[in-house]
């Protein structure tokens, strides 16, 4: 665990200054230094705004739901419709000369987007450190992509996150 | 007298308290609280006609899902990276989150240019989410909380959107002329107005979370 602060709702009271036994709470960019925190939680305890909590590493989340074939299939189905919209706003955003009809357009491609990324989510890909998450990374490896597909990120990525499932 | 329920954020227009016959109502009246038009309505009946079908499918293996999604197209990948970008977000993890957002550009660069449908052609795809992928996405989803969660949410939405498009049809731009447009940046609620609502009729999210698109 460690701590993190809502920036949000920090009133800059500065309990959390007073009481961090490592100063991992005094920044410059607001929020706490997670690597010196020691998650002690003492500044949880003296904020007056709530606007600390402890939050979990990212090898401390539990495995997520798991989810069922029909429920996969029929969410992914919802997943390419939305897609085909994004796209098709897109082209109608591209082409438009209409600054009013480029707008909305725009906000109906936005809007797609984030319905496919919420639906995608509950298909089987909520936590990045999934097993869900590990065999797609590990499949784009294996596609040529082309010379300019960011290989390094893909592999970077295989380093970074623990598998939890 | 009649009442009518408003299927994106459940405001009910009861035609004894507002005075004005449903019918009465102009065909460019919207939703006071959400803005959605005459046609995301339906009326309350007080019998409800009991259309349960309870037959969830089955359990299917858990393991389904598993495998990287062969065959999707780039704006799928897109889609797939840029939300676990969003995940990477959420627990803060900000050097993950940038590389699952270079993926995401990536595919996004590489996906198909939608053909130059119109808004009309538009409507005809979110009219096919409305009336088949949401019954069996529903249908499949009865013991699935998070499934039904999300089903929920981007329908309202889908039904939102396509009032939306219908309005430009009928009404062209004067709608959205002299106001602002605003998308939910969580559940991607579009809203027509001055000012967004302070919560998200859908996702019940504050509207600081209600982005404004701006106008090029």
């Amino acid at each position: 665990m460690h701590a993190s602060r809502n920036i949000r709702l920090c009133t800059k009271d500065c309990l959390c200054l007073y009481v961090c036994p490592t100063g991992a709470s005094d920044t410059e960019n607001g929020q706490i230094d997670f690597s010196k925190c020691t998650a002690c939680g003492a500044c949880v305890k003296a904020c007056i705004s709530h606007a600390i909590a402890l939050i979990p590493d990212k090898d401390e989340y539990p495995p997520q739901q798991k989810k069922n074939g029909a429920v996969v299939s029929t969410l992914k189905e919802l997943v390419r419709s939305k897609v085909e919209v994004e796209e098709a706003a897109r082209a109608i955003a591209a082409a438009s000369s209409d600054p009013i009809q480029k707008q909305l357009a725009g906000a109906v491609a936005k809007s797609s987007r984030k319905m496919a990324e919420d639906l995608i989510r509950e298909a089987g890909y909520m936590l990045p450190q999934s097993r869900n998450t590990h065999d797609f990374l590990l499949s784009l490896l294996k596609e040529d992509f082309g010379s300019d597909f960011p290989r390094a990120a893909v592999e970077e990525l295989l380093k970074l996150l623990p598998v939890n499932d | 007298m009649r009442r009518f329920k408003c299927g994106v954020c459940g405001f009910v227009y009861d035609e004894a308290k507002e005075g004005v016959k449903w019918d009465d109502l102009p065909s460019d009246w919207v939703c006071p609280v959400c803005g959605a038009p005459k046609s995301a309505f339906e009326e309350v009946l007080d019998e409800k006609p009991a259309s349960q079908s309870g037959s969830g499918t089955s359990a299917a293996p858990s393991r389904a899902g598993q495998k990287a999604p062969a065959g999707s197209s780039f704006g799928e990948l897109s889609v797939l990276c840029s939300n676990l970008a969003l995940g990477c977000d959420k627990q803060q993890l900000g050097r993950e989150k940038e590389l699952f957002e270079k993926l995401a550009g990536h595919f996004q660069d590489r996906a198909e240019k939608g053909p130059e449908a119109e808004f009309r052609a538009l409507a005809a795809a979110l009219d096919r989410d409305i009336t088949e992928n949401y019954p069996a996405a529903e249908a499949a989803a009865v013991s699935d909380r998070g499934a039904k969660r999300v089903l929920t949410w981007s329908r309202k939405v889908t039904v939102m959107l396509k009032s939306l498009l219908e309005r430009w049809q009928n009404e062209g731009e004067g709608f959205v002329a002299k106001t602002n447009v605003w998308v939910c940046d969580i559940c991607g609620f579009v809203y027509i107005g001055d000012v967004p609502p302070d919560i998200c009729p859908v996702c019940k999210v504050p509207s600081f979370k209600i982005l404004k698109v701006e106008r090029s």
